[in-house]
């Protein structure tokens, strides 16, 4: 076949292959189908560094989350007719039952904003023991060569590193 | 090679006049993906080969709609794209892609050496996130990769960020700012992500990862994964790639070393060198060095009278960890002990050349794998000159070192004097332990990096043109 309808043809598929690529709105559209997986966290399996780094962004998700109040403003709909329509009754129940629930998920609420904090205050104690505690392993194990240095001390074995 | 009870009729299903995806399925329907992209190249260039040019235009747009309806517009993309190579209508590109590759930096350094070795069989881009020029590389690693292309992704969530741009710091209620570089990577034949950033799914023909050790566990946009090849730097990377992101990386290429001696290693001088940065935490312990050498010659005067200790590597302004070091040891009054910080490589060559005995104790005192050395390319080049290495015992440094032959591993500063003090009196030791250590450094010289990338690639690359089914 004539090298030039070969590569006429390619281009000419390749410009619908374009318009389809550049068209798909995200990621998993173009790899066609869901690309995001969960993975199963094993917290045992975490260093402390580790540990530390993950703690930090559950605090942040609690403290995000903590107002369990609806938002009006997230009810949304995608129908382009009858869509204000149904957004304005959602809203219109969600404030007559707003007189009901007010008070619960105020208390609600508060509950889950205490709850941050102590969450917060652990954290931090943890955070500094363990921080008082890496000083003191250091300096032992500092010592500890400072000792077998100045005479001819036992060797200690260091931690493994397979 | 090719099975024609399967790719006679699929030729068949994707000429027909109305294509007819369904026949095209039930008989790709048992293989897997790339084996069923495999089947659908190979029946595209044996139709390009013969005389029907609507047969072949309509059977394309057919295999170009069915890769789309199973793999969405990414294979669709892949599929032409690799038909065009296939037939050589025009060169393969490749694409390098590394989120930090504006730090100068070993790991960079890796897959800048990987692009050179390639780039004469691809059209190559470099991908970054901050501007980079074709001279800054030539300074830094002395690699010429101008006639690359360059392009910077600009990532707008980062703008504050200054030179560090870390993934980490995208989490599951964001949007992934690096889908930027998904998306891209659709654009390439082969596309190699160098910067061990999990956050982009690869869209390429050919995807690989390069790892030179996993940060962070699986979590959020986490597609490591999802690439063909995973390439590590070391048996102690793999390992931990093994333990943290629960599978088996597929191709070991060591690190480059290069740093060969441009004449023969000299009559060694009574020399100890380290080579490693002066990081602010101390992790390369230098400050254990010193506290060694003066142990040394406290207790063996005589024997170290003539040494002297060389601690060289690279340091930011303002480092508290350096300042502290030169007050140390200035302190100590020993005029023995001298620091060379951000030297340049003709200075660094010399005292490679010049020194005999090599100490590296990165891992001393750790307990965070990821603060170990996940491969030690300083012990190699002093290896290559000839010197003789006494290395921390853990990470990738045992991979490097055999203790007895091509030098020594220790796990205490006590262990490191004993064995430097035996070199030190033993200079037939030295000698023998120093000409096996250059024998052992050639399996991880640049000719033997070179030629291993060479092989992968241009391997995967002769498939991905003319595949051979099974």
């Amino acid at each position: 076949m004539d090298i030039e309808k070969i590569k006429d043809s390619i281009q000419d598929v390749k410009k619908d292959v374009s318009i389809w690529y550049r068209s798909a709105p995200d990621v998993t559209d173009l790899a066609g189908g869901e690309i995001d997986h969960p993975h199963p966290v094993n917290l045992w399996e975490f260093s402390d560094r580790e540990l530390d780094a993950w703690m930090g962004d559950q605090l942040t998700l609690l403290n995000e989350s903590l107002d369990p109040r609806p938002d009006p403003g997230e009810i949304t709909s995608h129908r382009r007719i009858i869509g204000p329509v149904i957004v304005r009754i959602k809203r219109l129940i969600l404030k007559i039952l707003n007189v009901y629930t007010h008070s619960i998920l105020e208390r609600q609420r508060r509950f889950n904003s205490e709850s941050v904090a102590m969450h917060l205050s652990s954290f931090i104690r943890i955070r500094r023991i363990q921080s008082q505690m890496d000083d003191i392993l250091r300096r032992m194990a500092e010592q500890h060569e400072a000792d077998s240095l100045r005479g001819e001390g036992n060797e200690k074995e260091g931690p493994s590193h397979d | 090679m090719t099975d024609p009870s399967i790719l006679n009729p699929l030729e068949n299903a994707l000429t027909s006049r109305i294509p007819r995806s369904g026949e095209v399925d039930r008989l790709l329907q048992p293989e897997s993906a790339s084996i069923r992209e495999d089947y659908l190249i190979t029946a595209l260039k044996t139709l390009a080969r013969g005389d029907d040019s609507a047969g072949f235009r309509r059977a394309l747009r057919a295999a170009a709609q069915w890769s789309r309806s199973r793999g969405g517009p990414g294979a669709a993309n892949t599929l032409v794209s690799r038909l065009e190579v296939a037939l050589e209508l025009r060169r393969p590109t490749l694409a390098l892609y590394d989120h930090c590759l504006h730090i100068i930096g070993g790991g960079q350094k890796y897959g800048l050496m990987l692009l050179d070795a390639l780039k004469e069989d691809f059209d190559t881009t470099i991908l970054t996130h901050r501007p980079m020029e074709p001279a800054a590389i030539r300074d830094w690693y002395g690699l010429e990769l101008s006639r690359c292309r360059y392009h910077t992704i600009d990532l707008p969530e980062y703008a504050d960020s200054g030179a560090h741009i870390d993934p980490a710091r995208i989490n599951r209620r964001m949007p992934n700012p690096f889908h930027r570089v998904s998306r891209m990577s659709g654009d390439f034949d082969l596309f190699i992500n160098n910067s061990m950033n999990e956050m982009v799914f690869p869209l390429a023909g050919i995807s690989t990862m390069v790892c030179h050790f996993p940060e962070r566990r699986p979590g959020a946009y986490f597609y490591s994964d999802r690439y063909d090849y995973v390439i590590y730097n070391s048996e102690y990377t793999a390992g931990w790639i093994e333990r943290k992101w629960k599978f088996r990386p597929h191709v070991h290429i060591y690190p480059p070393v290069d740093m060969p001696p441009e004449e023969k290693p000299l009559e060694k001088d009574p020399l100890i060198l380290s080579v490693a940065r002066f990081e602010q935490g101390g992790s390369k312990k230098q400050k254990e060095m010193v506290q060694a050498f003066l142990t040394l010659r406290r207790r063996f005067p005589e024997e170290t009278r003539d040494w002297h200790l060389v601690l060289a590597g690279g340091s930011p302004d303002g480092n508290p960890y350096l300042d502290e070091l030169r007050a140390e040891i200035r302190n100590t009054g020993d005029t023995h002990i001298r620091l060379r910080v951000n030297i340049n490589s003709d200075e660094l060559r010399s005292l490679y050349l010049r020194a005999s005995i090599f100490w590296h104790l990165c891992g001393l005192h750790q307990t965070d794998p990821a603060l170990v050395e996940h491969f030690g390319m300083t012990i190699g080049e002093a290896m290559q000159n000839g010197i003789v290495p006494v290395v921390f015992d853990g990470g990738g440094q045992r991979e490097i070192v055999e203790p007895g032959k091509t030098g020594f591993r220790v796990r205490t500063l006590e262990e490191l004097i004993r064995h430097t003090r035996r070199l030190i009196r033993e200079p037939e030791t030295r000698r023998s332990c120093g000409l096996a250590a250059l024998e052992a450094s050639k399996r991880f010289d640049r000719p033997r990096f070179t030629s291993e990338v060479r092989e992968f690639f241009l391997g995967r690359l002769h498939h991905y043109i003319d595949p051979k089914i099974p």
